[in-house]
């Protein structure tokens, strides 16, 4: 299988089981995509780095776009690259950050620590007033 | 932030061992099928198994990692989103 179609199996893989196994729900829920953004956002940022630098490199055979050059950057936009990575580094990275998230409040729902609750922020004036 | 994603180890614990195994397997898959390859003179040079770099390891660590305490500082700044899971 390619990255491509490798990643797309892992997304709905991971999907199916917040949904239907773990029944985390999390792609249904407000405080997943806010987080999600966050965490895409600086995904965006290392991963151009890991890609940018040619630390790591893709063979065309195995993504939409096409091979990392031998020699300096691959395109940053465009050729099937977000910001120098292939865009199924997005497939890939969103599969990681929901398995993640999702065995972690899995674990909060059959009660492992879960008594321990994240403080309120220290930072007041970015905490949205109570309602 | 007070996001106290350290205080509870155990249940981190348990996160990072099926995730990076499962992302290690894919990563293994995905070298040996010369999906991507590595820039020798840029990474440790030290292998862990199945011919997966101790480098994508600990990004496999470290990811998961980062994603929670981001949910768990948004769970702490916006309560009104974050309660009952």
């Amino acid at each position: 299988m390619t990255y491509t179609a490798l990643g797309l199996s892992a997304v709905l893989t991971v999907v199916l089981l917040d949904l239907l196994v773990f029944k985390t729900k999390l792609v249904k829920r407000k405080i997943f995509w806010y987080s999600y953004s966050i965490i895409l956002f600086f995904q965006f940022v290392s991963n151009g780095m890991f890609t940018g630098l040619g630390i790591v490199k893709y063979n065309d055979f195995a993504i939409i776009g096409v091979a990392s050059p031998e020699v300096g950057p691959p395109a940053f936009l465009g050729d099937g690259r977000l910001f120098f990575a292939p865009v199924e580094d997005v497939l890939f990275g969103f599969a990681l950050v929901l398995l993640s998230l999702s065995l972690w409040s899995l674990y909060e729902k059959l009660g492992i620590q879960k008594n321990v609750k994240a403080g309120p922020a220290r930072v007041s004036w970015f905490s949205k007033k109570s309602d | 932030m007070r996001a106290r994603v350290y205080r509870r180890w155990l249940r981190l614990v348990l996160v990072l061992v099926p995730v990076v195994a499962a992302f290690t397997l894919w990563d293994s898959y995905a070298i040996q099928a010369g999906h991507w390859y590595f820039d020798l003179d840029q990474i440790t040079g030290i292998y862990v198994a199945l011919d997966v770099p101790l480098d994508e390891i600990l990004f496999f660590i470290v990811i998961p990692i980062c994603s929670i305490l981001t949910f768990e500082a948004v769970r702490s700044i916006r309560p009104d989103l974050g309660r009952d899971l």
